[in-house]
């Protein structure tokens, strides 16, 4: 069918379409062969589009979509009018569970659409209907879940007909989100506002990588549930699937744990600023609804100081020590100092106690992260208690690393006894004890799972891989959203974030942007991490060949979607380019 | 009477250490009520204890002191203060962070800090909001409503500070009377008097009396910013203190404390504009600079000439109207800050003159070939409609801003646009002159003579221009522009050889240089790949180091004062906040205060500073981990409290001799002391 007859018949579907826009000058033309819409002023034509967004919809390979499906993408340019309450859902699956998650997120999708702006569309002739079949009732979200769907868009009359297959409700949200990127608002000649889709298209999509993942800190600073919120949102759009919760850190501790509340009695910063268990529970709902699974990291056996200070008192000794030691250069990375006493044996008691709490609060088997970066040696060689533990043993690198690695086989064995199996994942940062020559000796590579933070030049994550490890890739050079405030860092700008390419080896699971909070609270977080997370989520995603350049239109396209969506994501270039595309 | 909020402090110059005054009786009915606390507080341990299934032995709850909510106190050492666990010995003396700052930091952590005498004394009393006055500017003088919007901010601004949950009544009335010696002054000029004076006093029967004594309206606000900044939320009382004996003398070094705004290349709502005058009130910058329109949108509207907004503005939502900008100027007003409007030409122009023949070289290619960034355009000169224009336009922004000054751009002229056009070649030509660079500001001359001829046609007098630093304004070229009527604003480097050039010749200026003040820098290049040209980003800690006087060569009396700027290529409403604050305020303290010390003796100010601002519902960005806030002087390398100078410790640890630091040590447990108290005290009774 040719292009031009599609415009012609969306033309007659949608009558007077084009005559609108009458508080506009501007109209866009889309240039099929370079992908780019051109804004141009003049007389009403049948090939002219009302807006740059409704253009942007159809224009080049993959429209406005962000991240770019991977199987395979057809899209028409035609589009097709109707009104949000003429939209309707149908579900194929008999089970109970899947239909209710299905509604939910439907009523999601309804309400982010309505929420962009009020429509007031008339046109009840035209109807969409959006059919979903799901092919299993499995509900986990997990590193083997199939988030894959096939899509297709038909027309025919005034019905527009969405169709939906996917293997798991995940595969289905991911569609859904697809769809709400093939709709636009579009004000009409009545002076109304209503919907436009693209009246037919077929996508079949895939991830390339099952771990694509956003770090939050909230320990530097705090970050408010609302906040947290917003960048499940931001995930959701993007497609990706793992907040990496790196909850608590020697600066503050506030998660509320219910055995054990000293924690947050002396470790939040106030007490409006801390995460009670019914925030962890509805967070956790919120995202799944989203895609998006929630891994919660505590930080040890360093990064562990304010929270642990009262052991002496409670009868248990020094759970922590060096805690806001100073000077810090002396004791720690950065300050405040904490460094978890390893050999005081009530610590396991009460690290038992501590990942029971966390493990209540998740879903059954999901993974964990324990931390394990950056323990400073010259804490536990600084502590009376530590250096008499060891005895005649000399004080060695080895010694310590040692010393370090029966911490972590307690604290595993305190988990797995917590947990009632030895079945969990376990995510550890890079460190000494992952060092090539030695890890092998230290992490046993069925149980751990290791998240690497080296640049992108260093060949660590390639040489774990061949050691048979699995890797999660957080390279600091590019996916740090924290650099270019402190130091000698440089910020990573979006493109330098999107050309970032992980190894594809089977083991690794995926990647990470990471947002350490030491210059970040509340006010700028969101424009901190979007759009770039974005970035790197079409990198986890689709994981093109090409680079940014050739995905600056629909990026800039997605930057506006998550604005015009609640986030308040960075601009990225006068808007004049945005609306003159490829001038700038 | 006269009833000192913390019983222990008043007239004690030293409130670091808390005085001992107990008494006997007292003593025996603090250990009473403590008696009846523990045993709450080991009731509610021992009941929750046995409602969990497992390890109630790890729930032992720390005790809970009477009226104090949380179990910190702030201690002042050295000036800083410090966060430390609340026990029974100081729960009497226990004071919240915000309560410590101003009995302890630096000038109270008022920011800028004054620069007169500072006397705040050490008795804090409780205020109540809700029963605020002033007075001494009556209806009939014509700043008594500027001074009514400067107390509604006011107002508004402490009842933000306390949590919605925590608003109750009660506290000590606050009278606050002004006293102006020119009461009708309303518009703020380089030379109007912003020095105050502060004092407060409690009356004998516990009212507290604020007077402020200014020249006028603008020092009058700038006296009520500063009690702002003295009335704080003290959280463990859950109530609003202030000194109840106050005396300061300020007034600022510079008169010309600045942010440029750019609202062309993306569109900045009102609202945030209107946001950005509050935190500069809050840090008493005084002038906002908007770069209004530029080749990339014209968001202004124009009465004259409508078409200029009906072409130029992004989508016809992305507008100024006329009410927009009066709202603007009179929040400024109110903000004591001047509305300085720019209309930058004759480069820098294009969307919006679509319909003229005005601009030349409009979005032409590749853009590198006739100017700075895309999208292209120039005035042509030549043009006499143009001036006809011009004028039209300069009508409709001085009936709208009614400004004191005006900003005419002037920057990055492109002389190969001007050289590419046919017909500016052969009108130059018919004027018999060359194609030299001479020639081509020769052309450029023409067109800021005639255009500033038109601009005095709408003026009632002959306001000072301000153009920015060009080839115009470089050595010989300088003479084209008269010193008495032009005010150069400088974006080069700090130690551009121009500066001393401008100075030297009797220019006043305006410093902008890009390598401390632009606040654009450091982020996405949008032309290019890599990072923006001005990279890297500045922080607060290079804007406070950026001192007129460095950048002047010395103190110089024609530097009026600086401006931050701020260019939206890569910010819109959505970051804003972030991107300007709390930078702006680090300037806003150099130019208030000219302080001669460095960024790090202002830290824990400017961490204080950066609360206020957020208190005012603008994102400020963050600047370090809350612990640092919480732990003044704890975190700096070289810190008060970070144990003195850094020695750098290897990996490695010493293969001989024993440990170089043994640990503290808690002290014997304080609670187990409580404990072992509250029992034998139940023996005896």
């Amino acid at each position: 069918m040719g292009k031009a007859y599609l415009v012609l018949m969306v033309i007659l579907l949608c009558s007077k379409l084009y005559e609108s826009a009458s508080n506009s000058l501007w109209r866009w033309k889309c240039n099929q062969s370079a992908g780019a819409c051109t804004r141009v002023s003049g007389d009403v034509d049948a090939t002219l589009y009302p807006s740059l967004e409704t253009c942007r919809l159809v224009c080049g390979t993959a429209g406005g979509l962000w991240p770019q499906p991977t199987v395979g993408t057809v899209l028409s340019d035609g589009l097709f009018q109707f009104s949000l309450s003429s939209l309707k859902f149908e579900f194929a699956s008999e089970d109970n569970d899947v239909t209710t998650y299905l509604k939910e997120i439907a009523d999601l999708f309804n309400k982010t659409l309505s929420s962009i702006s009020a429509s007031n569309c008339s046109n009840t002739d035209n109807t969409v209907t959006i059919s979903i079949v799901v092919l299993t009732n499995n509900m986990d979200l997990n590193w083997k879940t199939d988030e894959g769907y096939n899509l297709e868009i038909l027309t025919a009359g005034k019905e527009n007909s969405v169709k939906i297959s996917a293997n798991t409700i995940f595969g289905a949200r991911h569609a859904l989100e697809t769809v709400s990127q093939l709709i636009e608002l579009f004000s009409n000649n009545n002076g109304e506002v209503c919907h436009v889709i693209v009246d037919e298209a077929k996508i079949s999509d895939a991830p390339n990588y099952n771990h694509r993942g956003l770090l939050l800190d909230t320990a530097r600073n705090f970050l408010s549930i609302s906040s947290i919120k917003k960048h499940v949102d931001g995930m959701a759009h993007s497609k990706l699937n793992v907040l990496h919760w790196h909850i608590t850190d020697s600066q503050s501790f506030p998660l509320e744990l219910p055995t054990l509340p000293n924690m947050t009695k002396y470790g939040a910063y106030s007490d409006s600023k801390i995460y009670h268990p019914t925030d962890i529970a509805e967070l956790i709902s919120y995202a799944k609804l989203r895609g998006v699974r929630i891994i919660i990291e505590i930080d040890a056996p360093s990064h562990a100081g304010n929270g642990w200070q009262w052991g002496p008192d409670a009868g248990l000794g020094d759970l922590s020590v060096c805690i806001n030691q100073q000077p810090w250069r002396s004791f720690c990375i950065q300050p405040p100092c904490g460094q978890l006493n390893p050999v005081n044996s009530n610590l396991y008691k009460v690290l038992k106690d501590l990942y029971s709490d966390v493990i209540n609060m998740l879903p059954k088997g999901e993974v964990f992260h324990m931390g394990g970066d950056e323990v400073y040696i010259p804490c536990w060689n600084s502590t009376p208690e530590i250096i008499a533990y060891l005895g005649d043993k000399p004080r060695t690198t080895e010694t310590f690393l040692d010393l370090w690695s029966d911490y972590q086989a307690q604290a595993l064995e305190a988990f797995d006894s917590a947990v009632g199996n030895t079945n969990t994942p376990i995510i550890l940062w890079t460190s000494h004890l992952t060092e090539v020559s030695v890890i092998e000796k230290y992490l046993s590579k069925t149980r751990y799972v290791i998240q690497t933070w080296v640049p992108a030049a260093d060949t660590l994550p390639q040489n774990l891989l061949d050691l048979g490890y699995q890797i999660i890739a957080s390279t600091k050079d590019t996916w740090y959203l924290d650099h270019g405030f402190w130091g000698n860092t440089v910020y990573h700008n979006w493109r330098v974030v999107y050309n970032n390419k992980i190894p594809t080896a089977s083991g690794t699971l995926g990647g990470e942007v990471c947002m350490w909070a030491e210059l970040v609270d509340d006010s700028s977080v969101e424009s901190r991490v979007w759009p770039r997370a974005a970035a790197a989520a079409e990198r986890l995603w689709s994981n093109l060949k090409t680079n940014a350049d050739q995905a600056e239109r629909r990026f800039y396209r997605h930057r506006e979607r998550l604005v015009s969506r609640g986030i308040n994501a960075e601009a990225l270039t006068p808007r004049w380019c945005y609306q003159n595309e490829g001038e700038c | 009477m006269n009833v000192a909020y913390y019983p222990f402090y008043p007239n004690k110059p030293n409130y670091i250490k808390a005085p001992k005054r107990k008494i006997f009786v007292f003593v025996f009915f603090a250990i009473c009520l403590i008696n009846i606390i523990a045993w709450v507080s080991f009731f509610t341990t021992y009941c929750n204890g046995r409602n969990t299934k497992k390890n109630s032995f790890f729930k032992k709850k720390i005790p809970q002191f009477s009226g104090l909510t949380g179990v910190w106190r702030w201690e002042c050492e050295e000036g800083y203060c410090q966060k430390k666990e609340i026990t029974p010995d100081t729960q009497d003396t226990a004071i919240s962070l915000s309560a410590c700052r101003l009995l302890c930091s630096d000038a109270s952590a008022l920011w800028p800090k004054p620069t007169g005498e500072i006397h705040v004394g050490t008795t804090l009393v409780k205020v109540n909001p809700n029963s605020i006055s002033h007075s001494g500017v009556g209806s009939e003088k014509r700043s008594h409503s500027l001074i009514g919007g400067a107390m509604t901010r006011f107002n508004k601004q402490l009842n933000e500070l306390r949590p919605k949950t925590k608003r109750a009544d009660g506290g000590k009335t606050l009278e606050i009377t002004y006293i102006l010696s020119d009461p009708g002054l309303t518009d703020l000029t380089l030379e109007t008097e912003e020095g105050y004076a502060l004092t407060v006093v409690e009356t004998s029967d516990g009212r507290l009396n604020a007077t402020i004594v200014a020249d006028n309206f603008y020092g009058g606000r700038n006296g009520l910013e500063t009690l702002n900044q003295l009335i704080v939320y003290d959280d463990l009382r859950e109530e609003l203190i202030m000194p109840n004996d106050i005396s300061i003398t300020d007034k600022p070094a510079y008169p010309w404390r600045g942010l440029a705004l750019d609202t062309s290349r993306n569109y900045i709502t009102v609202d945030a504009i209107k946001n950005t005058l509050s935190a500069m009130a809050s840090s008493k910058l005084n002038s906002f600079h908007w770069h209004i329109t530029d080749s990339h949108s014209f968001p202004f509207t124009a009465d004259s000439l409508p078409d200029l907004r009906k072409y130029g503005a992004y989508t016809p939502k992305k507008i100024y109207t006329p009410e927009d900008v009066a709202d603007i100027v009179a929040h400024g007003k109110e903000c004591g800050v001047r509305v300085v409007p720019e209309f930058d030409a004759p480069a820098h122009v294009g969307e919006g003159w679509q319909n003229t023949d005005y601009v030349v070289c409009f979005k032409a290619a590749p853009w590198q070939d006739y100017c700075v960034e895309p999208p292209c355009g120039q005035f042509d000169p030549t043009k006499d409609g143009l001036y006809d224009a011009l004028e039209s336009l300069y009508g409709d922004m001085i009936k709208q801003f009614q400004p004191t000054i005006f900003h005419m751009g002037g920057d990055e002229v492109h002389f190969g646009c001007w050289n590419s056009t046919a017909s500016i070649v052969e009108w130059m030509q018919n004027q018999g002159w060359g194609r030299s660079e001479e020639d081509f500001i020769k052309l450029w001359d023409h067109f800021q003579t005639e255009a500033l001829k038109r601009l005095y046609k709408q003026t009632s007098s002959n306001i000072p221009v301000i153009l920015w630093t060009s080839t115009l304004t470089e050595g010989e070229y300088l003479e084209h522009l008269s010193k008495d009527q032009y005010i150069i604003q400088i974006w080069t480097t700090g130690s551009d050889p121009q500066i001393s050039n401008l100075l030297a010749n009797g220019y006043r200026v305006i410093i902008s240089n890009y390598d401390a003040l632009y606040l654009d820098c450091g982020f996405s290049g949008w032309v290019t790949d890599g990072n923006n040209w001005c990279s890297p980003y500045k922080g607060w800690q290079k804007i406070y180091e950026n001192k007129p006087a460095t950048v002047a060569g010395g103190k110089n009396d024609l530097v009026l004062g600086m401006e931050a700027a701020l260019w939206t290529e890569q910010v819109d409403s959505a970051s804003v906040d972030t991107r300007l604050w709390p930078r702006a305020a680090a300037m806003g303290e150099v130019l208030w205060s000219e302080p001669s010390n460095g960024w790090r003796e202002a830290e824990s100010r400017m961490l204080v500073q950066r609360e206020r601002i957020i208190n005012l519902g603008v994102n400020a960005d963050a600047l370090e981990p809350e612990w640092c806030r919480q732990y003044e002087e704890s975190c700096p390398t070289n810190g008060k409290h970070n144990g003195g100078e850094y020695t750098p410790t290897t990996l490695m640890p010493p293969t001989t001799g024993s440990a170089t630091k043994i640990l503290g040590g808690h002290p014997t447990s304080v609670t187990v002391i409580f404990l072992l108290t509250v029992t034998a005290v139940l023996f005896i009774s």
